[in-house]
């Protein structure tokens, strides 16, 4: 049996044309059930738009892609939710005129996994339970962030894609949102896709990272691997991260 | 909830009530105000909740007038099927529309809905259904005087104006009210939710049709007269999405405090402008659309979010976290 195919999620082949640009190029990688996979790279080699890809949000230009062994490529984010694949953006956009509760029960308007219990958990895991009643624009820019990764837990998802979850956010709340990433993937094997710059952070927190550079996948490995590689210091890091390595 | 609800057929049934009290040239004055709180809050759904800017509510309003009136005249139909039938074109009308628009954003939605108008109207000036620019003439109902009939038509109206009210209430707190406002802050994200979006602005844009369309049915048969250049008018549009976002669109409340509001300052400028003669008599001949204008432009510089807005900032301001989260606990949110 093939890694694809115990893979949660394989790419193969993907390619994302905007008119002449290429902003992905041919990419191809598994995730495996539970697995944490850091996406780095620099500004514009089409991290984004990757997530964007497998979200549905772009339909892809060439390739496939596969979700627990079904096609899922250009399908509409709206059924890939369903699917149980849930996705937070880099400017976390939670309803600001709504409250921490409606935000967290709209994804269970279509699921119908409406289970107030289990809202009040998560919602204690990230430290927003006794804001459940505060409308979103009360709330700090990480919090939102929080709000917005608990919302994504709310329809049970095996599969979550997060862009940036860690940028601008105060490092209390980095630290309870890195310790719900790492307990949802242990304890309930949900899987991740995190794009980030905070390259300590993932060091610490992604069990493999894929660096990718014009589009493409430069190096791909444990986190040990990938930020001694040289093409990735000389097309991203700069730098060699001795004290992570 | 039952209690509310309780409260609102109290509240239906004293209005009407109090009607069969007052003299008819009073009620007469309370006509349109009833009728208009009714499209207001058939256009608050998608428009004020959701965000897309309707401008469309004249060929709603339209579709149902016509529709009443052909099923009455040239199918010999009682009134209430009359009005059922105005009410399904009005829907049919308004499935078309809304798989042809509701996949376009922003200006491009208005533009779509403000132009239905006049496509239809022009329709409806060349068909021979609708006796073209004739018009049709609708039967009276003889045995009944003046009063009696103005009366009754007023009770239709606000009974119609009530009930859309309580369906808006209830959705403001329902899972499609939650919907609507999540696409009109953020669509995309909307969507990544699960949530259907299509089909929740769909069912928003039906109710426009739906309440329209018996409002537009009602209004035939209170007239008894109707050609397209009065029906299918921009006038109408205008004065539906004025009476709601002067009140506060996203708001139950909006409608019922923007359309008398809007009538009664409407009414007074009427009063005291119209006397006064501007670059001869043309001013006058279209001062109703000037003031309604005027009074838009004010209201999206001055009052963007309305009255309901301007009281929900204020209440904002005064309020800590924590004086807010108890709020939103009272209300069961």
């Amino acid at each position: 049996m093939s890694e694809d195919d115990t893979a949660l999620l394989a790419v193969k082949g993907v390619s994302k044309r905007f008119g002449g640009i290429e902003a992905v190029r041919d990419v191809s990688f598994s995730v495996a059930r539970g697995e944490i996979l850091g996406l780095i790279g620099p500004n514009g080699s089409g991290k984004t738009t990757l997530l964007n890809t497998i979200n549905g949000v772009h339909r892809v230009s060439k390739g496939e892609i596969y979700y627990n062994r079904q096609p899922i490529h250009n399908r509409a984010p709206s059924w890939l939710l369903r699917q149980g694949v849930a996705r937070t953006f880099q400017t976390p956009r939670v309803f600001q005129s709504l409250s921490v509760l409606d935000n967290m029960l709209l994804p269970t308007i279509e699921t119908g996994l409406r289970d107030e219990e289990a809202i009040d958990r998560i919602l204690e895991s990230v430290a927003l339970k006794e804001k459940k009643f505060w409308t979103a624009s009360q709330l700090s820019g990480g919090q939102q962030k929080l709000l917005e990764y608990a919302r994504a837990l709310v329809s049970r998802p095996r599969l979550i894609l997060m862009d940036e979850p860690f940028g601008g956010v105060h490092p209390e709340i980095k630290a309870v949102m890195q310790d719900a990433i790492k307990r949802a993937s242990r304890e309930e094997q949900v899987t991740f896709l995190i794009v980030s710059h905070e390259i300590p952070d993932l060091l610490q927190l992604c069990h493999r990272v894929a660096c990718l550079a014009e589009g493409q996948i430069l190096a791909m490995g444990t986190a040990r691997e990938v930020t001694a590689d040289d093409r990735v210091v000389s097309a991203y890091l700069g730098r060699r991260y001795e004290q992570h390595a | 909830m039952k209690s509310r609800m309780l409260m609102m057929v109290l509240v239906t049934a004293a209005v009407v009530l109090v009607s069969w009290l007052l003299n008819s040239g009073i009620v007469s004055l309370f006509v349109p105000i009833a009728m208009y709180l009714a499209m207001a809050q058939g256009w608050n759904l998608l428009g004020g909740y959701g965000g897309y800017l309707n401008l469309g509510m004249a060929s709603f309003f339209g579709l149902g007038a016509f529709g009443a009136a052909i099923a009455a005249v040239n199918w010999n139909q009682s009134l209430p099927v009359a009005l059922l039938v105005g009410a399904v074109v009005a829907i049919l009308g308004g499935l078309v529309m809304g798989l042809l628009s509701l996949r376009l954003r922003g200006a491009f939605f208005a533009i779509f809905t403000f132009v239905s108008v006049f496509v239809l109207e022009a329709i409806a000036n060349t068909v021979g259904i609708t006796h073209g620019a004739l018009g049709i003439t609708l039967p009276t109902f003889s045995s009944l005087s003046y009063n009696t009939l103005t009366k009754i038509w007023f009770d239709a109206f606000i009974v119609l104006g009530l009930l859309a009210t309580v369906v808006v209430w209830l959705v403001e707190r329902s899972r499609w009210g939650s919907s609507l406002v999540a696409i009109k802050e953020d669509e995309p994200a909307a969507e990544v939710l699960g949530i259907r979006t299509m089909r929740v602005k769909l069912l928003a844009f039906l109710f426009a049709a739906l309440v329209g369309g018996l409002a537009g049915g009602l209004y035939a048969y209170q007239q008894q007269f109707i050609y397209p250049s009065t029906i299918f008018t921009d006038t109408v549009t205008l004065q539906v999405v004025l009476m709601a976002v002067a009140g506060g669109g996203g708001s139950w409340l909006g409608p019922v405090i923007g359309t008398p509001l809007v009538m009664g300052i409407s009414a007074l400028m009427r009063l005291i402008v119209g006397s006064v003669v501007v670059f001869g008599n043309g001013i006058p001949a279209q001062l109703e659309l000037i003031i309604y204008g005027l009074m838009l432009v004010a209201v999206g510089m001055f009052l963007p979010n309305g009255l309901v807005g301007l009281v929900k900032r204020w209440r904002g301001r005064s309020a800590t976290p924590a004086a807010t989260s108890e709020r939103l606990e009272a209300r069961g949110a």
